[in-house]
């Protein structure tokens, strides 16, 4: 499962309200991107839709810079999880 | 003797030349490479015709070339005006323009939004930090080329301290950002100040958290460059996810921590606090706006050893009232913004501007030191700005006036209560709602538009703004909003915006902002 298009969208018409898709390998964290409350409601959105929750030490840059490395973080934590 | 900020820097570069100035991750900067290379930038802004008093903008991401930057501007004898990243480049055009700047040190991932300066019709002189062939310039210099310039003193004009060192643009009513002007004598005696009241000593790490726009970087830079400190900056992603926030303010060993409340409740609520290590931690000063006290009450409850400060004061006087907490009883419903500091001066004033008894509420004027020069190329704003207060017939004191309403207590502390005119606070930044309305007026099909704030249950304002369209005119919220996205910076956009058929009146005819307010709450639940 990829999960980028998905949350590619739902940043983009939900947290940034914008036409054009954010890029999969862009910084979502730069300034006028996704801010703290966004990244907030982000995290609802892949509990709600993956059924998947972030424990707080993994809401780190590491896991959430681009749609690529979120990407990965959720397909090794739904693995950890069984789910796949 | 210390006249001008850099000078500063310079002091400590030669007593204690391998001190950090800066740290940046896993860079830094000691003082003597932040003389040394702010003193190239100089004299490569020397020789490219740059005077004594003109503007230069900084329009980059926070990085070890920030203060590099501020102080190189400052050394060729001109005044440095932060640009915010995110702004909209229309927005970046008015203040570009507004104090004509001719010169701006950016780099390369602003490559996006200098192509959208030109296509404002923009030109300048020269780009810094950004060797790219591009037509909003004439030349472009790398950072490589500044750094083989010479750095071992700057060929400048003479500066005295009471000349122009910086200009912080804010949120303007009409629409256009005002430009606050401050000399090195403003900007020397609050760092002055602030490195003595809070202690500051060689060996604190000072968290820098604002971006240089805005005016709570003033104390990170200057107040630690007094005390010969080092300034950790904390990178923009950082900010936004609190768990990586705390770990680095925890591994860096940050000592002192200056942002706004809303960044520290994330923090509390999102930054595993009990994981990390702050023994380094000595004080927690916030300001830009009220912290909700049952938010700073659990904050202080999870770090004993911290002293929490309030400290209050517009970018127009830079800090110059402040309340330490040392306790918070479940009764406290507000922080006091405290008493006048020592080297500044306080009068509350009624309506008729007559100085109104302790325990009555009134307009907050200060006069001090701090204060700013005025307002750049704004007479008109200058002169409501400023109240004179005559003392005889050929003296008189000139305070600034606020704009806030505040009463004090009877042990000389202060309380904010709220505001005089239609500025609201969001996340500390400053938002006219009259520019908001200006924004919407300008959109061509929209008849009237109203903003207004709604109070949210954490404390915090939210602004939304309800418009009436012309005659068969038709658009979708999204539109109205990707419109507003190109005039009004982030913290200034609606979080909702509706179309009406008509709007409330009140009994004079004016539209009635209470009443679509009161909608707005009663749709909430």
């Amino acid at each position: 499962m990829d999960t980028r298009p998905t949350l590619a969208q739902f940043i983009s018409t939900e947290l940034l309200r914008i036409d054009e898709q954010v890029g999969f390998d862009e910084n979502l964290l730069s300034e006028g991107m996704v801010d703290s409350l966004g990244m907030l409601r982000l995290i609802g959105f892949i509990q709600q839709t993956y059924g998947l929750q972030v424990p707080p030490e993994d809401f780190i840059i590491e896991n959430f810079r681009t749609l690529e490395v979120l990407n990965d973080y959720l397909h090794a934590s739904l693995k950890d999880a069984g789910n796949e | 003797m210390i006249s001008t900020l850099p000078q500063l820097v310079d002091r400590t570069a030669e007593q204690k030349p391998d001190r950090e100035a800066i740290r940046f991750l896993q860079q830094s900067l000691s003082y003597e490479q932040l003389a040394l290379r702010s003193n190239s930038l100089a004299n490569v802004l020397i020789s490219e015709g740059v005077k004594r008093h003109d503007r230069i903008g900084i329009f980059m991401d926070k990085s070890l070339h920030t203060p590099v930057a501020m102080y190189g501007i400052m050394k060729a004898g001109a005044a440095y005006v932060p640009l915010d990243p995110s702004a909209p480049t229309e927005r970046l055009a008015l203040i570009l323009r507004d104090c004509n700047i001719r010169v701006l040190i950016t780099d390369k991932s602003k490559n996006r939004k200098l192509q959208g300066l030109r296509e404002q019709g923009i030109s300048l002189d020269c780009l810094v930090g950004f060797d790219n062939n591009n037509d909003l310039s004439s030349r472009s210099i790398s950072w490589d080329t500044v750094f083989a310039e010479d750095s071992n003193y700057v060929a400048g004009a003479k500066l005295i301290e009471k000349d122009l060192a910086y200009i912080i643009y804010t949120s303007g009513s009409t629409g256009i950002p005002k430009g606050i002007m401050h000399t090195h004598h403003s900007g020397l005696s609050f760092a002055r100040w602030a490195a003595a009241e809070y202690g500051l000593e060689s060996g604190d790490r000072l968290s820098n958290h604002a971006p240089l726009h805005f005016d709570l970087s003033i104390f990170d830079y200057f107040a630690s460059a007094v005390a010969g400190a080092s300034v950790v900056v904390i990178p923009e992603e950082y900010t936004k996810l609190p768990p990586s926030y705390s770990k680095l303010i925890a591994d860096q060993r940050v000592s002192v921590l200056f942002t706004v409340p809303f960044a520290l409740i994330q923090l509390l609520l999102y930054g595993i606090l009990d994981d990390r290590n702050f023994d380094a931690l000595r004080w927690i000063i916030f300001g830009g706006e009220p912290f909700p006290t049952p938010h700073l009450r659990e904050l202080m409850k999870k770090l004993p050893h911290v002293r929490f400060d309030n400290m209050y004061g517009p970018a127009e006087v830079n800090g110059c009232t402040h309340y330490t907490v040392e306790s918070l009883s479940q009764s406290d419903e507000s922080v006091p913004i405290g008493p006048v500091n020592d080297i500044s001066d306080a009068l509350v004033v009624n309506p008729e501007g007559e100085e109104v008894a302790r325990g009555e509420s009134g307009e907050l004027l200060i006069r001090g030191p701090t204060m700013m020069q005025g307002y750049w190329g704004r007479p008109d704003l200058n002169r409501r700005a400023f109240y004179r207060r005559q003392i005889t017939d050929c003296y008189d004191e000139v305070y600034y006036r606020t704009g806030d309403m505040v009463v004090q207590d009877p042990n000389g502390s202060f309380r904010f209560l709220g505001r005089k005119d239609r500025q609201i606070k969001v996340r500390g930044y400053r938002v006219e709602l009259d520019e908001v309305e200006s924004a919407l007026a300008s959109i061509d099909d929209v008849e009237e538009s109203a903003a207004f704030a709604v109070p949210q249950e954490d404390g915090s304002q939210q602004i939304q703004v309800a418009v009436t369209l012309k005659n068969g005119k038709q658009h979708k919220d999204s539109d109205l909003l990707a419109y507003l996205k190109l005039r009004l910076p982030w913290y200034a956009l609606p979080s909702a915006l509706r179309v009406q058929e008509v709007f409330p009146r009140t009994t004079t005819g004016k539209i009635d902002r209470r009443k679509l307010q009161e909608i707005s709450l009663a749709g909430k639940d």
